[in-house]
């Protein structure tokens, strides 16, 4: 009989001892290949015997093998593969984003703010203050100034000039006459160009509406010089520059676009200019700003020859003559000295001033400090404007310390969340996660609200971009300045905001690296993490405070400018332009057309009375005279108006008598003068009657006036005298209407009475009085409403930080105010003893916070009215503010430790 | 030069598993085992078969899946190995690593 043969086994302990060590289904892989081992070896041939040593050895050196790795470090394969797990770890972050919405969205929308406003006021900034013009070499330029003794007697007219200081101090002048124009190109072998700016230009081409816009005269060897780029055609060279030559232009990108759709065959086509017909030659490239890179001035539409003047601008010319043989000031130059900065421009100066020496027509005395200063002209006239600069520097402060705040207070929260979780990371720790692992899920936190604090940054920056053109359009005057954001700094913003984060966030990685010790953390009364939050609030607190009392000190300006006494009543006025001479073609049509359109308004039912005026009050434009009184010479400001001015704008006339009808060319020019001007000019005396001067006209004091505002609402009434606007021909005039009607309903029939005096005649800038001086403070107004939202916000995120601290301070000691309730502590005394440490830092924050907004608020100087920068009332409110703000944020976690229930809280222990 | 990501039983082990994937549905333990100790007389133990080739496997260079249950393993599952493309690259640039210090030397002598 044949008993079949059982096949050898593997020994029975050695296999118990793999089931039980080796588990799971890699055990299962493992005893499954021990047991084919086993197999193979027997079939091999091999006795059982060894085949079983064998399989105890295999079995044993399997185990140790699983073991080994079993107690491979869990971050070993993260070492290998840094980015391994990274999706866990955001899933977890995430989680807990999810369950503390209140800390997520207040660290995104400081970081949004901070990187916002910094980002969007910095981009601001840069083109602003750094622009350079977009041509050749801009290091080249210079702009040649002429300076002299500010006591030297001189008699010269200018038209369009730019006056300027140097750093001494010194009054820069842009003008010069066309033959030192002529000799300096002479001396310097055609390295300096002549130009002049033309305002106000009317421009049009056949089938298209006429357009109003800016341009420049300018000489022949001027695209030589300034080396602009071209789109299309040629720059105008000197055949161009003659009298007789055709008269050429070159167009800007506006002008391009809005006549020619920026066709190239705009090149050869005619266009008018100021009515004259002009041929197009060339087309300036999209980057043509004329000289203000920063669009401080409006972009010239159209370039001219300067030979062109007595065609393109004859008003300019004195008696039909052209400028060229006049001896006015009306050229300003610019000149390229090739070799760069390095090149000392002191070598032009010198050679400028030499000629100059040689050819002027300033007197002898004054020829002694007569100097040429070449001033650098990358940025055009742009470095020049010092006072347009000082708002940027202060918005840029503004951003700083928002952008500053936001870091802080990022910091702070970060911190304040690495208190909460130190027992989380402790257990995450003990669990066996590195100190790597634990690092990068900070790291990932902060990286992630980072990137959305970012995000809603650029967000902001975006729609904040509309309200900074307008700021820096009106505010600064640049009317060319075109908004875009800065993408660099933006990256620099976030990596500020980003790095602050972050570094706070890993704070409380480090101190865990410290050792153990968090598992078993209890109630410690003082926990140095704390201590850190507390300083990082105070140092908030003190941050906020220059920005809260800056929008105090304006906010009190804007209520002195608006109980300011005009000198003249404001309400129920209407204000309207109207040019019945289109450019300074036909001047007697003023005559004609005025005293009809003055006639037909005060017919009007609801017009009180209506009278003209030259420079609208509180506009920002003035017009001034040098006059002569009793040999003494002076300069007055002065206005040109039309009949019933001070019944129209309820000014007032102390004695004599007002400008009105009889006031016609020919007569003797008679001037309405304030009392400044009396006070000034004939001290003690009647003015009434007297005489003076105003270059070779003779003035006669008819009437006196009370002072009133004139081109700006801060300075105290200047010396004015009022002209009939017959015996002083302008062109542009505004219509000023008394009303007892609302302004809307007016327009419909001051329209109709301009149409029935000339149908072709538009009327422009209507507006009421009101509203004009609201735009003469558009700055302060757009200042007053950024630093009170800055300072607001300030506040509010000094708000959240105290409740956080105060929260967490109550939550931890809830158990030592439990025993004080049961030991017989007032509840006041309980509210007390943690609203104690709110004003404790509060005080600090202030003691640290005054003396930062004393320092700060100088800044302001130049926007304040009536107030000092250190007005200790106003500083005083902040800080009150400031601390019952501090105050009101640690009432609620106050109020919640004096309600602990001591039982409750007893029993929790 | 990237340094070479494994060791040298490592990259025995993926040439065993390049050779031997395309035998059955992959290369197993067992196999990669007994083709290392025909070539190279080495003994390996399976459960150091089984943690260098996990190692591997969390640096992504081999996948594996598991196998059905075989009579002859007594009814016990195994897991069988491919080289992930990862593996393969690695494994190459590992080769040219080699050659290109190898050939020149062996040039010379």
């Amino acid at each position: 009989m044949i008993t079949p043969v059982t096949p050898p086994a593997p020994p029975r302990l050695a296999r118990w001892l793999a089931a039980v060590c080796l588990r799971g289904e890699a055990g299962e892989v493992i005893a499954g290949d021990l047991d084919e081992e086993f197999a193979d070896t027997i079939a091999a041939g091999v006795p059982v015997a060894r085949a079983r040593r064998r399989y105890w050895r295999q079995t044993l050196a399997s185990i140790a093998a699983t073991a080994r790795r079993a107690k491979e470090p869990l971050d070993a394969a993260p070492r290998t593969m840094p980015w391994d797990g990274l999706a866990l770890d955001l899933r977890s972050v995430l989680r807990t984003f999810r369950q503390s919405p209140g800390y997520v969205c207040v660290a995104t929308v400081s970081l949004a703010v901070g990187i916002g406003a910094n980002t969007a006021i910095v981009s601001v900034a840069r083109q602003v203050l750094l622009a350079r013009l977009a041509v050749e070499r801009p290091d080249e330029l210079r702009l040649p100034f002429w300076t002299i003794d500010d006591n030297a007697k001189i008699n010269i007219q200018t038209i369009g000039s730019f006056g300027a200081r140097d750093a001494r101090g010194r009054v820069l002048r842009s003008n010069y006459t066309y033959t030192q124009y002529v000799a300096f190109r002479a001396a310097t072998g055609n390295r300096v160009a002549g130009f002049n700016v033309l305002r106000q230009m009317t421009l049009g081409a056949t089938g298209r509406p006429p357009l109003s816009g800016t341009g420049l005269m300018a000489s022949g060897n001027f695209f030589d010089v300034l080396r602009p780029a071209l789109a299309l055609g040629r720059p105008l060279g000197d055949a161009d520059d003659r009298p007789d030559a055709p008269l050429a232009a070159v167009i800007g990108d506006r002008l391009w676009s809005a006549y020619f759709d920026r066709r190239p065959d705009a090149i050869g086509k005619s266009i008018s200019v100021n009515g004259v017909q002009a041929t197009v030659v060339g087309v300036a490239g999209t980057s043509w700003r004329g000289l203000s890179p920063g669009g401080f001035s409006a972009t010239p539409d159209i370039v001219v020859a300067l030979r062109q003047q007595p065609v393109v601008s004859p008003e300019w010319s004195d008696e039909g003559g052209p400028l060229e043989s006049s001896p006015r000031y009306w050229i300003r130059t610019i000149a390229r000295v090739p070799g760069g900065p390095a090149d000392p421009a002191a070598g032009l100066a010198s050679q400028l001033t030499a000629v100059l020496n040689g050819t002027t027509g300033i007197g002898r005395d004054a020829a002694r400090s007569l100097e040429v200063v070449a001033m650098p002209g990358d940025r055009g006239y742009d470095s020049l404007r010092p006072a347009s600069m000082q708002p940027v520097r202060m918005l840029m402060g503004v951003a700083a310390i928002v952008l500053l705040i936001a870091c802080i207070n990022v910091a702070g929260l970060m911190l304040a969340r690495g208190v909460a979780r130190q027992k989380e990371l402790a257990v995450r720790r003990a669990l066996g996660a590195g100190r790597g692992r634990i690092v990068r899920v900070l790291l990932v936190e902060s990286a992630l609200l980072s990137l959305v604090g970012g995000a809603a940054g650029v967000w902001l920056a975006i729609l904040a971009s509309p309200a900074l053109s307008t700021l820096v359009q009106s505010g600064l005057g640049a009317t060319a300045f075109r908004f875009s954001l800065d993408l660099r700094l933006l990256a620099v913003s976030l990596a500020i905001a980003a790095g602050a984060g972050i570094f706070a966030g890993l704070l409380p990685a480090i101190r865990l690296s410290g050792g153990g010790g968090a598992l078993k953390d209890r109630a410690g009364n003082t926990n140095p993490r704390l201590l850190v939050g507390r300083a990082i609030l105070a140092v908030q607190i003190a941050v906020s405070l220059p920005l809260v009392a800056g929008a105090g000190l304006l906010i009190r300006t804007m209520v002195n400018l608006a109980h300011v006494d005009l000198g003249f009543d404001a309400d129920h006025l209407v204000l309207f332009a109207v040019d019945p001479t289109r450019n300074g073609r036909s001047p007697e049509r003023t005559a004609i057309v005025f005293p009809q359109l003055l006639e037909r308004i005060e017919a009007i039912p609801g017009v009180i009375a209506a009278t003209l005026i030259e420079n609208p009050l509180i506009s920002g434009f003035e017009s001034d005279a040098r006059i002569t009184v009793g040999g003494r010479t002076a300069t007055m400001y002065m206005n040109s108006v039309g009949p019933h001015y001070f019944a129209a704008m309820g000014a007032r006339l102390l004695a004599g008598r007002a400008i009105d009808e009889r006031d016609l060319p020919g007569r003797p020019i008679a001037v309405v003068i304030n009392e400044a001007a009396s006070r000034r000019f004939f001290p003690g005396d009647d003015p009434i009657g007297r005489r003076f001067r105003n270059g070779s006209r003779e003035l006669e004091v008819v009437g006196v006036m009370a002072d009133a505002k004139y081109d700006a609402l801060r300075p105290a009434a200047p010396p004015t005298m009022l002209f009939s606007y017959r015996q002083r021909t302008m062109g542009e005039m505004h219509v000023v209407v008394r009303a007892s009607r609302v302004a809307a309903s007016l327009r419909a029939d001051l329209e109709q009475a301009v149409t029935a005096v000339d149908p072709s005649l538009p009327i422009r800038e209507y507006r009421t009085q009101r509203e004009q001086i609201a735009r003469s403070l558009g700055r302060e107004h757009v200042f007053v409403r950024l630093l009170t939202l800055f300072g607001g916000f300030a506040l509010l995120l000094a708000c959240v930080g105290l409740h956080g601290v105060t929260s967490y301070s109550v939550t931890r000691r809830t158990g030592e105010i439990g025993i004080r309730l049961a030991l017989g502590a007032q509840r006041g005394a309980v509210l007390w003893m943690i609203l104690r440490q709110v004003v404790a830092l509060a005080g600090i924050g202030l003691v640290l916070g005054v003396p930062l907004a004393l320092l700060a608020s100088p800044l302001l100087g130049a926007f304040l009215y009536e107030i000092g920068p250190r007005d200790a009332a106003t500083i005083a409110t902040a800080a009150v503010i400031m601390v019952a703000v501090a105050v009101l944020a640690g009432l609620l976690p106050a109020r919640r430790a004096a309600a602990v229930d001591p039982i409750d809280a007893l029993r929790a222990e | 030069m990237a340094r070479r990501p494994f060791g040298e039983f490592e990259h025995i082990l993926l040439y065993a598993v390049l050779h031997l994937q395309d035998h059955d549905d992959g290369a197993s333990g067992a196999a990669v085992r007994r083709l290392i100790e025909a070539r190279t007389g080495r003994v390996a133990s399976p459960g150091a078969i089984y943690t260098a080739l996990d190692r591997l496997e969390t640096r992504g260079f081999v996948r594996s899946k598991l196998g059905d249950p075989t009579p002859e393993r007594g009814g016990k599952r195994k897991r069988l190995y491919r080289l992930s493309a990862a593996g393969s690259a690695a494994l190459r640039d590992a080769e040219s690593v080699l050659n290109s210090m190898a050939r020149p030397a062996r040039a010379k002598r």
